[in-house]
């Protein structure tokens, strides 16, 4: 039987909504969240939560653990473990009301209200909240592929590829080069991949490899944090780091994994380790649903998350078009709050709840060293608008940057908490 | 969502509970640690005090600053109320 939301409850706050869900009985709202990444797994803690107990709750992910891509360059630095970036679902699935399955969605139905599973099960849902992360384009660079990629490794997705990341940077030998092929706009973590030169750069320094160097090929002419890091590479790595924008390069031709060689207009070039992180798009599950649009990407509703494309659908995290909002793991936990909220809202009959946004990014240019840039975001004209937020300065004191540094290692463990506690 | 005494009864308690939920992101479901300090259980004035300073006359790019500029003082007490009556070890 269909879930209908109760005209008497519409009146009502969430709390007395979900008592009256709840002692109605039969047919509790389904909500079925898709991902079970920072995105799919703080909507699911808190759908849990704020459901009281009145919903079904249900969170569909293949692996049995989530490794963060933030702070995974710290683990190419040498700074943490690649364990310490690995989490698991056994305290969210201890939560009640919330179920984990653990299948690996092949479609979705939204005309039937269905999610497919590749075993042939298949759930049915009354609100879904979809956050598949984002897809790698490998066509964006010619030559690339997922095979180019075990030699040429992108790392943008943590995991297995960061670890091989990680193997070839400790082998690269001094003297030796490093080529980075950078992304287009939009794509995951902004600061991310000057972040990770600033941590290659890092370990070298510590290993010793003072003549080794890392070029960067930029199809962008400016990027996240531009000013800090490349005084941070002035001044901590001078001579190590070299940023070439298309003016300079002149067009990325291409890789040839085979050769290690990287073509731009300007030069072929053979290199000790190539990181290519390609262009990116919404996750397939998203795109083969029709929710995405000609960006790749899937436009939402400002003030609650919801598919441009179906009212039963929520977006969000990465593969969403979130207007100032970054990609990032914080800006996918505050639209996960702000769409479980929505999708509570919406299954019990309650008023919708004034959409929260926010998001902060620390990136580390030394051990000691960190920067970051913050926003806070509100709905705003039908977008999602910077209503505050600042960069951190150049030039700033040693002491507050040491500062930074902490208060990022704390950030890690609480946003951890906040996801999969 | 939790039970907690608010002046504005339902309506405000959803909303306290999404402003609360943003709190968590940094400072953890049951308050923070080492160099983000924990709130869960402090003093409800204490709370309400720091919000306030954060709000009219935080430093310059700091974190809570930016959260604070956008806290109506109906939002500032119930969030201190909401915080003041957690528990580290019952953050939910």
């Amino acid at each position: 039987m269909a879930f209908r939301p109760s005209r008497r409850a519409v009146v009502a706050g969430l709390s007395s909504a979900l008592a009256a869900v709840s002692a109605r009985g039969a047919a509790r709202p389904r909500l079925v969240i898709v991902g079970g990444g920072v995105g799919g797994a703080t909507a699911a803690r808190y759908a849990a939560i704020w459901g009281r107990g009145a919903l079904d709750v249900a969170m569909v992910e293949p692996s049995e653990t989530y490794a963060t891509c933030f702070f995974s360059n710290l683990y190419l630095g040498g700074l943490r473990s690649f364990d310490s970036l690995v989490h698991d679902y056994e305290a969210l699935a201890r939560r009640p009301g919330l179920r984990i399955v653990r299948g690996f969605v092949e479609r979705i139905d939204r005309e039937r209200k269905l999610v497919a599973l590749s075993d042939g099960s298949s759930l049915a849902y009354d609100r879904l909240i979809l956050s598949p992360g984002i897809d790698l384009d490998f066509g964006s660079v010619p030559g690339y592929s997922d095979v180019a990629a075990e030699v040429m490794p992108h790392a943008w997705k943590a995991g297995p590829q960061t670890k091989l990341l990680k193997a070839r940077l400790d082998a690269v030998p001094d003297g030796g080069l490093i080529v980075m092929i950078a992304p287009p706009n939009p794509y995951r973590c902004p600061p991310g991949p000057y972040e990770r030169v600033s941590m290659m750069a890092h370990a070298l320094q510590a290993a010793g490899k003072r003549k080794t160097r890392i070029v960067v090929l930029d199809p962008k002419d400016k990027f996240s944090k531009m000013g800090l890091f490349q005084e941070g590479w002035d001044r901590r790595y001078p001579g190590v780091v070299e940023w070439q924008d298309p003016t300079i390069h002149g067009g990325i031709k291409g890789v040839d994994a085979a050769t290690m060689t990287v073509a731009t207009d300007f030069e072929e070039r053979r290199a000790d380790l190539v990181n290519v992180i390609p262009a990116q798009r919404a996750g397939r599950i998203a795109r083969d649903a029709g929710l995405a649009d000609a960006t790749g990407y899937c436009p939402i509703d400002a003030s609650s998350m919801r598919s441009a494309a179906d009212a039963s659908v929520f977006v969000i995290g990465d593969a969403c078009i979130a207007g100032d909002m970054p990609k990032s793991g914080f800006a996918a936990n505050s639209q996960a709050k702000v769409a479980a909220l929505a999708a509570l809202a919406d299954l019990v009959g309650a008023p919708p709840t004034p959409a929260y946004y926010e998001s902060t990014c620390w990136s580390l240019l030394t051990p000691t060293d960190c920067v970051k840039v913050d926003g806070v975001y509100e709905a705003r004209g039908g977008r999602i608008k910077e209503v505050a937020g600042f960069v951190s300065d150049t030039g700033e004191a040693d002491e507050r940057r040491r500062r930074n540094v902490d208060e990022a290692q704390a950030w890690y463990d609480a946003m951890i908490a906040d996801v999969f506690g | 969502m939790p039970s907690y005494a608010t002046a504005g009864g339902e309506e405000a308690s959803d909303r306290t509970a999404a402003l609360a939920a943003r709190c968590a992101a940094c400072h953890g479901p049951g308050g923070g640690r080492g160099a983000i300090p924990a709130i869960a259980g402090l003093p409800a004035r204490e709370i309400a005090d720091k919000l306030r300073f954060f709000r009219d006359a935080g430093p310059k790019r700091d974190v809570m600053t930016t959260r604070a500029s956008r806290l109506s003082d109906a939002d500032i007490d119930a969030l201190a109320n909401y915080f003041a009556s957690r528990t580290p070890d019952r953050p939910d």
